[in-house]
């Protein structure tokens, strides 16, 4: 009896215990994300996909300014660049050598994937925490992980991702994304500038060509 | 001989005065408690014209719910992020509960994107037509294959493969493409611009939410709609001060006019009030002679019971026109008060009475003109108001005088017959002339407003509100709307897929927003399915996927990669209503497709401009069961309807005064004379109104007619007091009447409502040529005129 009961008071400690944790991670990366205004950083993105016989490596580099800046561009395997802001996206790639313009109200999808995508990268914690339970992996430095709620529709395809953060905090240092299917992709930043001024060029897709 | 039967009546009256008194006071009292039993009905489409287009327009829009709603639109401070926002979203959304609210809807379940295209994409082989089949054709080659395969690995390269790699192996050949931008245009069917996020609704701004209230309390439900507010509000004071909300209902309009016309109400009265005890201080000294307007209060009592036995329920419109009906009755009683006093004979009225019959039967055809109209609310104000004047003349006539004490001196001085000195009759012939030349030529000017709006007598707060509500979420320009009405649901898709193609040629495929550009009729789905499994037959799939596993490898992709794909082409779904297990379309199903009584009813969407509306009303002209639903169409065509209407009924009325006052005078020259009166009072308001630089309406015309019955009884009382010389105190009995009418119309001109005010200025104008005319100008022709000849 005693025994049941002390494992059920360890069990609500740990529970309790737990659950101080992830909400005090979860006050830590609010303010990682109060303090980010922009982002330059160089990547390397992996994909183990079921669709291909092999990792996918890309490497390029993202850049991002609140509230509606975005650009990625790729160096291998193929030099491509995507460039956004509040209404249209424009995109370049060296095998066509064409720039294409397009609304994004016309791409929903693309709007909705990139969209999510933002939301990782500007550190919309407090939003992805309505979707997503949050649980500490490690506290220095700190990693957290998402695992997809249920009831959360994009659970039918994510399972969780794991973001883990730099030593002094202000950014991240990796993306872990992992699907349901047991794809997985890996984003590893480095070369990271917070809060620094982003060259206009970064905002060009022609300049690239 | 009129005289004889009424001599008759009067003294049999008199003889039995006790019985006569108690029995009408025991109808009036029967009547009166029994007042709250009448049942009223506050329903707009009483006051609309019975055209068949109106009626089905107002039909589709309470079938359509779309009142029943309340909608708060919370506001974050800035600084404040949008989860925190939805949060408090949530907590207010759980504080509303039934009886007051039904459902509250703070967004849709999340949508994933991906998920949903890959549901969706399962129906492609009954939605591919012949362009699309003939686009994969073209790609069913070696170089064709091959640069689908590269199309999908640059895909990959980009940011939005990180969620949407699965996606891509479902539909290597982009066939969804198409499907997902006409699905983007229809969830922005309705002009707002919504974000989903987290499942709730967030303004571009990420700093609005919204919430949708449904409720049971209808719009013309006062005391519920008041308690609904009010439980709104209460809820709303709970929210952090970090967040601000508004609310925006048709709740909120009814109520706001509500309160209008009751502060309205209140401050007129008040001026109203003070200006009648002034006149009757001023005239009789003596405030027990205000007893004189129980007479027309009575019979407006007995006239509001037998309206509710004839027509059931009464509009609100008739008891709001009940105060202007006392208005124009209490002139009889004041007229039969001045004989009586004036001569001390209650047998006075034997000789008043012709006269009053006269000018009340007079007012009682120009009321009647409304019987002829196509409006409800008219007929029943055209009964109620007749009744109303009959009874009160019977009253007035044959039990009044009973009521009065008869000194043996005359309790009220008699006001000199004549107002101004005959020496100035030609002076006063000319002025009138002139005035009445001058605005009559301004009338030439007049303009008509009947735009529904200029009829809201909505507080600015509200419409502040409603602006703010528009520069968060859009939607300020309303769409029209499409309607394609039919028993059966293959007919109803067939019709809409029709109009839809038709729409898409006028409007474009942008602005022309329809469901079935997403989702064709069943009879379309059949024909492509069978057009997709021949298309595909002969092992063509094989051939194609082992295409893919040739190419596939030079960009590293699986021999499964597009697996996916060739399972949906194996495995084509059945033709089905409407698509199953897709939240996305389930959540806008509703806007598009209504379950009627009547069978079913899909709707499209386009821009509410005049060009498009009139190519596409051809189109509805051409499927039974197909119209057009525009609020500026339905707003031009009541306010056009209306002015037809009421055009049409003061000319009517028009002519039955003229007729009935020769009639009854049986004299060419005394009727002309007696109408100087009415000339005076309609070029006083159409001038006065062109002057002023306002514009005429419905209210303003059917006021202008209540005027037109007052003024000829001003002119008939003085005409006859000066044709048979009566010293009876005509003049004073006009002046007092026309003084009370005058100030309760210069109350209404302190009134906020549009519609009180416009009633105000018309009444002013209107009453106050007529009575100066009745005084000066009538006297003033006729000894011109008549005693000349005599």
């Amino acid at each position: 009896m005693f025994k049941r009961l002390g494992l059920l008071l360890t069990f609500i400690l740990w529970a309790q215990g737990a659950w101080a944790q992830s909400d005090a991670a979860l006050v830590r990366l609010k303010q990682v994300a109060n303090n980010l205004a922009s982002v330059e950083a160089d990547f390397v993105q992996e994909k183990k996909l079921k669709m291909f016989t092999s990792a996918m490596v890309i490497t390029g580099k993202v850049y991002l300014e609140k509230p509606d800046r975005f650009a990625w561009h790729t160096f291998s395997p193929v030099r491509y660049s995507l460039v956004m802001n509040k209404s249209t996206a424009r995109q370049w790639d060296e095998d066509s050598r064409q720039v294409q313009t397009m609304p994004l109200k016309n791409n929903p999808a693309f709007v909705a994937a990139i969209a999510q995508m933002r939301k990782w990268f500007e550190g919309d914690y407090r939003s992805l925490a309505l979707d997503y339970d949050l649980a500490v992996l490690q506290d220095n430095p700190l990693a957290v992980r998402f695992s997809a709620k249920q009831g959360f529709a994009g659970a039918q395809f994510i399972k969780e991702i794991n973001l883990f953060f730099r030593p002094d905090l202000r950014y991240i240092a990796r993306i872990e994304v992992i699907e349901v299917s047991g794809d997985t992709t890996v984003i590893t930043f480095s070369n990271t500038k917070i809060n620094e001024p982003i060259n206009n060029a970064a905002w060009e897709v022609k300049s690239r060509v | 001989m009129f005289e004889k039967y009424f001599s008759r009546a009067f003294d049999f009256i008199s003889r039995h005065r006790a019985w006569a008194v108690a029995a009408v006071g025991f109808i009036v009292a029967v009547c009166a408690l029994t007042l709250p039993f009448v049942r009223f009905d506050n329903n707009i489409e009483t006051m609309l014209p019975a055209e068949k287009s109106m009626q089905r327009n107002i039909r589709f829009l309470r079938e359509a719910k779309f009142s029943s709603k309340v909608v708060i639109s919370l506001e974050a401070q800035p600084g404040v992020s949008t989860a925190a926002l939805i949060a408090q979203t949530d907590n207010l959304a759980r504080q509303f509960v039934p009886p007051l609210v039904d459902k509250v809807t703070t967004g849709v379940e999340d949508i994933n994107i991906g998920a949903e295209m890959s549901a969706f994409l399962k129906y492609t082989p009954q939605l591919a037509d012949a362009q699309t089949l003939n686009d994969i054709q073209d790609k069913l080659n070696p170089d064709g294959i091959e640069g689908t395969v590269k199309k999908v690995w640059k895909r990959m390269l980009t940011p939005s493969a990180m969620f949407m790699g699965q996606f891509y192996r479902i539909d290597p050949f982009g066939l969804s493409l198409k499907t997902m931008k006409n699905f983007q245009q229809l969830a922005s069917s309705l002009g707002y611009e919504v974000n989903i996020e987290s499942g709730h609704f967030v303004a571009k701004d990420g700093r609005h939410t919204l919430m949708i209230l449904d409720t049971p309390v209808t719009l013309t439900d006062g005391f519920a709609s008041r308690k609904l507010i009010d439980y709104v509000n209460a809820k709303i004071k709970t929210l952090p001060k970090f967040v601000s909300a508004q609310v925006v209902a048709g709740h909120l309009h009814s109520l706001s006019n509500e309160e209008t016309i009751k502060r309205d109400i209140s401050r007129t009265s008040v001026i109203a009030t003070i200006g009648f005890l002034l006149i009757f201080f001023l005239a009789f000294r003596d405030w027990r002679r205000l007893v004189f307007f129980i007479i027309p209060f009575a019979a407006v009592v007995v006239a509001t019971r037998i309206s509710s036995f004839v027509f059931g329920q009464l509009s609100y419109f008739v008891i709001g026109m009940g105060a202007v009906v006392i208005g124009i009755a209490d002139d009889y009683a004041i007229y039969v008060y001045m004989a009586v006093r004036t001569t001390c004979r209650r047998d006075i009225v034997k000789e008043v009475a012709r006269p009053l019959t006269l000018a009340a039967f007079i007012t009682i055809s120009v009321f009647s003109a409304l019987f002829f109209s196509k409006i409800e609310g008219y007929r029943q104000f055209s009964f109620f108001a007749g009744v109303s004047i009959l009874l009160c003349l019977l009253f007035v006539l044959f039990i009044f005088p009973h009521l009065l004490k008869v000194d043996r001196q005359p309790a009220v001085k008699s006001a000199p017959a004549v107002v101004v000195a005959k020496r100035y009759d030609r002076f006063i012939l000319a002025a009138w002339a002139f005035a009445i030349i001058f605005l009559s030529a301004q009338a030439l000017k007049v303009q008509f407003n009947n735009d529904l709006n200029s009829f809201d007598g909505t507080s600015r707060n509200i419409l502040q509100a409603e602006d703010n509500f528009h520069e968060a979420w859009g939607g300020k320009d309303q769409p029209a709307l499409f309607v394609a009405d039919a028993v059966t649901l293959r007919e109803a898709q067939r019709i809409n897929e029709q109009i839809y193609f038709e729409g898409v040629k006028l409007a474009g495929p942008e602005k022309f927003i329809s469901i079935a550009s997403v989702w064709p009729s069943l009879d379309t789905r059949e024909k492509n399915l069978k057009s997709w499994e021949q298309f595909w037959q002969k092992n063509k799939s094989k051939q194609v996927e082992e295409l893919f596993r040739k190419y596939g490898p030079a960009y590293k992709f699986s021999d499964d990669a597009f697996l996916p794909f060739f399972t949906t082409l194996d495995r084509p779904l059945s033709v089905v209503d409407w698509p199953q297990q897709s939240k996305f379309f389930e959540h806008i199903e509703e806007r598009f497709f209504q379950k009627t009584d009547q069978g079913f009813r899909l709707i499209s969407y386009f821009p509410d401009t005049d060009n498009l509306i009139a190519g596409l009303s051809r189109t509805a002209q051409k499927y039974p069961g197909a119209f057009i639903v525009s609020r500026k169409v339905f707003a031009r065509d009541i306010s056009s309807s209306l002015a037809k209407e009421i055009v049409f009924l003061a000319g009517l009325s028009a002519v039955l005064v003229l007729f009935l006052t020769l009639l009854l005078l049986k004299n060419l020259k005394l009727t002309l004379i007696a109408l100087s009166s009415v000339l005076s009072s309609i070029a006083a308001i159409v001038g006065g109104f062109v002057v002023l630089g306002k514009a005429l309406n419905a209210p303003a015309i059917i006021a202008m007619m209540v005027v037109l019955g007052v003024s000829i009884d001003y002119g008939i009382f003085i005409l006859y007091s000066y044709k048979y010389k009566l010293n009876i105190g005509t003049p004073k009995a006009v002046w007092v009447s026309a003084a009370g009418a005058v100030i309760g119309a210069v109350s209404l001109l302190f009134a906020h409502h549009p519609v009180m005010y416009s009633i105000g200025l018309v009444l002013t104008l209107g009453l106050t040529a007529g009575f100066i005319a009745a005084q000066i100008v009538v006297p003033a022709i006729y000894r011109l005129w008549v005693t000349h000849d005599n």
